[in-house]
């Protein structure tokens, strides 16, 4: 029921998106049609960290999904605009219907079937569903949610159970894909090579695919000239001297005999105050420097990043507020949420959570939902939530948004790491609601909402 | 005293240039300051070899599932043949722990124990017996109060530390200052380096001379820096948490290096929910010793809320039962029946337990939190 309803909205503003989507591809921006959304795979789920850092787990993939999460693919068969699975293959693999009235746009096409079905396409290939994924950040039938709390999945069957169930006696292997399908990706991105020594990652804090330096620290540009950047927090990106330009990277030979890398004829450099990858504590030092993004992913408008003194960088409204999540505890290893960054949002809890905090009437006189206007056009990791008063709210990645009272300046997070504790002292076993499965005794948290 | 010079010295320049005046009741120049970092906490217990009785401690789980096993009606026969297939191990759900993970029950159906515990039977686990603690006369009721310990570093008599009441039998809850207690070993190892730092700061006019002081605990944004050998590091600077949830503050006395808190207050703390979401001690008392090299050592008690407590094991459950903390529902009644403090208008049951927790730490620096530009 939920799901339905936190989806329902993309659909409701389909025309919208496609306007400002096309506007948004110029702008190098990870753009969506109504329905289609993005979804980070493997360990950027949250699952299976074993003794990893939280904080350190790069998402190495994002997939192009549909409404509710679940992975988009190519065939490999398929041809530029031509959709070959039809009939028997048609029943494990379902094309992505194009929603009425939503029109083409940049990598984005149409793709119309033997059987007539509007299917879409992504940079010409067409798009499809697996029929065994029933989990959102599933792959090839594989749901993510196995090495978590035992739940439901969308089939209505068991999956997970940490020690009480299938991890009592170790998790079973991964189905492997079959050879001919492919996730569709909207990162690693296609068509962007770096030269040796520079990489291509997501850098969330600036919510954009970025370059980075090789020891994987983010790269920034400025339009100043070179020989007018004097600060020693910003170091120029020294290209080797045998290295060769390539598309859009080329060089700067500076006066101080520094030969830099450019970027789309800009000069490029790190940041003093980057302490570890992903950090992006560059962004706004200076209105004249940012991120050398290679695309930017979807932020509503009035949506900012902002720096908290311990959390790194955090989602905020308007009024540069902080936005949280509500979502549900599972047993961390090491710290968990108290991480930096925390534990990473888990594709289905969100969605299972919903926009009901489950928090009691005096906790939602602290806590308020962050609405969306009647003319949202959400896209990539944003999606709206009709909530039971009729009203929109903003979700991201899956998580509904909401601010909190206690926050009384930008860059509070004064509702971090609050939890409800859940467990049932009535003999008689009312079921407790705590909105996502569970294996022990659950809880709920308000988190901060990272970018 | 005298060694305490240098550090002493440094923390007063520190002191004045880093904290804001507002912290201090007057001017900032008049106050000197002192900082350590916590680097130890858990339990303040201190076990014998008596004081479970002549059978000692409670079972081992792997024993205490067995007696589960017979309270849900399993003959000895049936119980025998489950162990054994159990030992033999073998592909799918351990025979056993299929049985005793769900050993609650509604309406004779198998129950989620942990989430329900009431609808397990209680195994009646045995509480310690013993006439001294570590701790705190929370009550004010002193030696009026048989039941209560008495400490045996102060010698106050009505010391109210029930949860070591209530746990100390559970094998995985006793140790001694020095002997860690398996529980708050494991708990402490797993959130040392993934939770922000714990800093105390006491203030003084002459931190030196024996005095009014004040005493602030606070949550910093860093984690505990460490030495190469796991020890904390000594004399490590600390941002101070801006969060006002993880700022407390007492009055209390400096008397000959210790200090002792005089007025009892609410400590809040964020925590970690592998233990608890957060510590939370009503009407808490502090004491703290200062040795010769700036490190300390120190004891905060107050009464806490036991469900905090039992959620932190339970919502782990079963795999933490089975690995670390042993019979988690059993526990659960333990808490529930020694609890002293708080009771629920409608039930009378009472919601908070009487507590003291002791902490170890080293010389540390602190600085308010500096906000960074946003985008």
């Amino acid at each position: 029921m939920m799901r339905k309803i936190l989806f329902t909205g993309a659909a409701l503003f389909a025309a919208t998106v496609t306007a400002n989507a096309a506007e948004k591809w110029k702008n190098a921006e990870i753009a969506t049609p109504a329905g289609i959304t993005l979804q980070p795979l493997d360990k950027g789920q949250g699952y299976d960290l074993g003794k990893s850092a939280a904080s350190f787990i790069a998402r190495e993939r994002i997939a192009f999904t549909d409404a509710k999460g679940l992975t988009l693919y190519t065939y490999a068969n398929d041809t530029a605009g031509k959709a070959t699975c039809l009939d028997e293959c048609a029943k494990t693999w379902l094309p992505v219907a194009v929603l009425p009235k939503v029109k083409a746009f940049g990598p984005w096409s149409i793709v119309t079937r033997a059987d007539g079905v509007k299917q879409w396409a992504y940079e010409g290939k067409a798009l499809y569903r697996f029929v065994n994924d029933v989990d959102p950040g599933s792959v090839g039938g594989n749901s993510p949610a196995r090495f978590g709390a035992r739940r439901l999945n969308g089939a209505g069957v068991f999956v997970g159970g940490g020690i009480r169930g299938a991890g009592a006696r170790g998790a079973a292997a991964d189905v492997p894909l079959p050879a001919e399908w492919t996730p569709a990706l909207a990162f690693p991105v296609g068509g962007v090579k770096a030269p040796e020594g520079l990489g291509v990652r997501e850098v969330p804090d600036a919510a954009v695919v970025g370059l980075v330096d090789s020891d994987n620290f983010t790269i920034y540009t400025t339009g100043r000239n070179p020989s007018k950047v004097e600060s020693v927090d910003w170091k120029p990106v020294q290209a080797p001297v045998f290295a060769k330009a390539q598309g859009d990277f080329n060089f700067i030979d500076r006066a101080d005999g520094i030969r830099q890398w450019s970027y789309r004829g800009r000069g490029l450099y790190t940041y003093a105050g980057d302490l570890i990858p992903g950090d992006a504590n560059g962004v706004g030092v200076s209105k004249d420097w940012d991120v050398a993004a290679v695309v930017r992913f979807y932020m509503p408008a009035g949506v900012s990043i902002h720096a908290t003194p311990g959390q790194g960088k955090v989602l905020a409204n308007e009024k540069g507020m902080t936005l949280y999540r509500r979502d549900g505890h599972l047993l961390p290893s090491g710290g968990g949420p108290n991480l930096r960054r925390g534990a990473p949002p888990r594709p289905a809890v969100g969605r299972d959570i919903g926009t009901d905090p489950r928090c009691g009437t005096e906790c939602l006189k602290s806590w308020h939902p962050y609405l969306a206007p009647d003319d949202a056009a959400p896209q990539g990791f944003w999606t709206v939530a009709v909530r039971a008063d009729g009203k929109t709210q903003w979700v991201y990645q899956g998580y509904a948004l909401w601010t909190f009272d206690g926050d009384k300046k930008p860059g509070d997070i004064n509702g971090h790491d609050t939890y409800d504790i859940m467990f049932s002292e009535d003999k008689t076993a009312p079921p407790l609601d705590a909105g996502t499965p569970y294996d022990g005794a659950p809880g709920l948290y308000w988190a901060i909402a990272i970018p | 005293m005298r060694s305490m010079k240098r550090p002493l010295a440094a923390a007063v320049l520190f002191a004045a240039a880093a904290f804001p005046a507002a912290l201090f009741p007057r001017a900032a120049f008049a106050l000197e300051s002192r900082s350590v970092v916590i680097g130890w906490l858990g339990q303040a217990t201190m076990n014998g070899d008596k004081d479970c009785g002549a059978e000692g401690p409670n079972p081992v789980i792997g024993d205490q599932y067995l007696k589960h096993l017979k309270d849900l009606g399993y003959s000895g026969e049936e119980v025998e043949a489950l162990a054994k297939k159990s030992a033999e191990g073998g592909p799918g759900m351990d025979p056993v722990l299929e049985i005793v993970w769900m050993r609650g029950r509604v309406d004779g159906k198998p129950t989620n124990p942990y989430v329900y515990p009431e609808t397990a039977i209680d195994p009646k686990l045995k509480p310690l017996d013993g006439k001294f603690a570590f701790g705190f006369d929370l009550d004010g009721k002193g030696a009026d109060q048989a039941s209560a310990f008495t400490d045996p570093d102060t010698l106050e008599k009505g010391v109210d530390h029930e949860m070591y009441r209530a746990l100390g039998c559970m094998r995985s809850f006793r140790g001694s200052l020095t002997g860690r207690p398996t529980y708050w070993a494991w708990a402490w190892g797993q959130t040392r380096d993934s939770q922000p730092a714990w800093i105390v700061t006491v203030t003084g006019e002459d931190l030196s001379k024996d005095g009014d002081v004040t005493v602030t605990f606070d949550r910093a944004l860093e984690h505990v820096k460490s030495n190469p050998d796991g020890s904390p590091k000594s004399d490590a600077t600390y941002r101070a948490d801006p969060d006002p949830r993880s700022h407390n503050v007492f009055k209390g006395k400096m008397k000959d290096g210790a200090v002792t808190v005089s007025e009892a207050a609410d400590f809040r703390m964020l925590q970690n929910p592998l233990i608890a979401p957060e510590l939370r001690l009503d009407h808490a008392k502090v004491r703290i010793s200062f040795k010769e090299d700036g490190s300390a050592t120190g004891m905060i008690g107050g009464y806490q809320p036991w469900r905090d407590l039992y959620w932190g094991m339970a919502n782990g459950a079963p795999g933490v039962e089975l690995c670390v903390t042993g019979d988690i529902v059993g526990m659960y009644y333990l808490l529930k029946h020694h609890a002293d403090f708080d009771p629920d208008p409608k039930t009378g049951q009472n919601r908070a337990i009487s507590a003291t927790y002791y902490f170890e730490a080293v010389p540390a620096f602190t600085t308010p939190a500096q906000q960074t530009a946003s985008k």
